[in-house]
């Protein structure tokens, strides 16, 4: 038991999974960034009051940066300009140890500073450090070309752990939403009517509340396809180990559910940024084969 | 710098590579079950009384026990701002808020509507507001208003009373409104809440 249990965290496995995974983090994070900056926001997100509403810089202890440089405008600025660069290092896998795990630490502090952040910054703090130890950085990277440049021989395969951590994660995240859900209504009791509701919430609904009033039962079949899907988590585990085709279905719900959160409320890059993480749940070798059998079909 | 083949550092890391695979798989173990324990969902209050009479006494003690255990690993979780309780949207629907910003000119005496939550016609800082990490400081969550809404009421009105010298006084408050029943949309109660009020002496 013990011998399979650590057999299973030495695998090994190529790192194109993980590359991707690492590409599209690093573009959700570009983007979250650019928006801040876009938006005229970084200096009132991450700035002390009365400056700004980053009260948890005031917590004690208090976040280093806030302690060593102040939380001012000026220091949300210099923290800004400081996370866009790691952020792009990391997406280009450049110097990829260093800018990930600085950019890990800059979240941190971004984190201490808003303590009611939006789960998805929750996610990213947790998933960072965890690529930051991967081998994402062993192809499409700056520093896979250089060291090919270099002569080096090319990475064929890195510890496959950092992408079973990610899955762990992902799953716990879906069945932790699904079983701290008190509200009836995403029961069948409270008529299903969760995500009718969520679509009439002012503070996040896209469209004006009503608008699916007439398609209502189609949101109470969105409510139960969450729970289904959240609460159905854990059997990923079963399915991944059983190679069973089911978990395709309940990847493709999961894209469904994101994509559909994407188009009806605004809640920044949630969406996003949680599908951005779904490459690991594909294995490196599916990946090729299906890259191989989109060539073979082109040259067909 | 080169270290020598003898020397005890190498000898030392010579020693532990084999080692290493299961040291690895000793902290992942370790990690994965105090995420566990951090992600156990310890029931609230109400859910507590309608549990049986005999589970209630550890239904009531498991908070206790969760904090004690993860005691030693705090500074983790506080440093890196992380946790393993997911709430994604646990309650819905019911009282519901929408924001209101407003301005008060200094001769007339007059409200003026700047920024309602989903007006096309008050949109003032619109993108500012809406954009997320901004949005979080003032929408309630499921406990109420944050902690980041009085900062954030107060950063507004600075900078509302420093762009503009007619205003006097800026207050943020939120109408409450209920959802209506199968998708129906909102009607507004009549009423406000979490009323916050700043005149020019914010102003530095």
């Amino acid at each position: 038991m013990i011998g399979r249990w650590v057999a299973l965290w030495d695998r090994r496995e190529a790192p194109t999974s993980l590359a991707i995974t690492r590409l599209l983090v690093g573009l959700v994070l570009l983007f979250d960034l650019a928006q801040a900056k876009y938006t005229h926001a970084v200096e009132a997100a991450w700035s002390g009051p009365p400056l700004g509403l980053a009260w948890g810089s005031q917590n004690t202890p208090q976040p280093f940066v806030a302690a060593w440089f102040g939380a001012s405008p000026r220091t949300a600025e210099w923290l800004w300009w400081l996370a866009l660069s790691c952020c792009v290092l990391f997406l280009c896998g450049a110097l990829f140890r260093v800018s990930a795990l600085l950019l890990s630490v800059i979240l941190f502090q971004i984190g201490r500073f808003e303590p009611d952040a939006d789960a998805i910054d929750q996610l990213l703090r947790i998933a960072l450090p965890i690529l930051a130890l991967s081998g994402a950085h062993a192809c499409c990277s700056v520093d896979a070309w250089w060291a090919h440049k270099r002569g080096q021989p090319l990475c064929t395969s890195v510890p496959a752990w950092p992408r079973y951590l990610l899955i762990l994660q992902l799953l716990w995240l879906y069945f932790s939403a699904a079983h701290n859900r008190s509200d009836a209504a995403w029961y069948p009791w409270g008529g299903f009517s969760a995500v009718s509701n969520v679509l009439g919430d002012p503070h996040f609904a896209r469209f004006p509340p009503g608008t699916f009033q007439g398609a209502y039962h189609l949101t109470q079949l969105g409510t139960a396809a969450t729970m289904l899907f959240e609460g159905s988590a854990p059997l990923m585990l079963l399915w991944f180990w059983r190679g069973s085709r089911v978990r395709w279905v309940w990847l493709a719900l999961g894209v469904a559910l994101h994509l559909g959160i994407a188009i009806t409320m605004q809640l920044g890059i949630f969406p996003f940024g949680m599908l951005a993480l779904y490459p690991v749940f594909v294995h490196p070798e599916e990946l090729s084969n299906a890259i191989l059998r989109l060539r073979l079909r082109r040259g067909a | 710098m080169k270290l020598a083949e003898g020397s005890p550092l190498v000898r030392a890391i010579r020693c532990f590579i084999p080692l290493w695979p299961r040291a690895r798989a000793l902290l992942i173990a370790f990690a994965l079950v105090l995420g566990l324990i951090s992600g156990f969902p310890a029931p609230n209050a109400q859910a507590v009384e309608r549990f049986p009479a005999a589970w209630r006494g550890v239904a009531r003690a498991l908070p206790g026990v969760q904090a004690a255990v993860l005691a030693p690993f705090r500074f983790i979780s506080d440093g890196c701002a992380i946790s393993q309780r997911w709430t994604l949207f646990s309650t819905t629907g019911g009282i519901r808020y929408r924001l209101r910003v407003e301005a008060r000119d200094a001769h007339s005496k007059h409200w003026r509507l700047l920024y309602r939550a989903q007006d096309a016609e008050h949109a003032f800082m619109r993108r500012e507001l809406e954009y997320r990490r901004v949005r979080n400081g003032w929408n309630p969550n499921r406990r109420g208003i944050k902690p980041s809404y009085a900062p954030f009421s107060l950063w507004i009105a600075r900078t509302i009373l420093a762009q503009d010298a007619h205003f006097d006084r800026v207050r943020t408050r939120m109408e409450r409104v209920q959802i209506l029943a199968r998708g129906a949309g909102i009607a507004w109660l009549g009423d406000y809440a979490f009323e916050l009020e700043h005149g020019r002496e914010v102003l530095p």
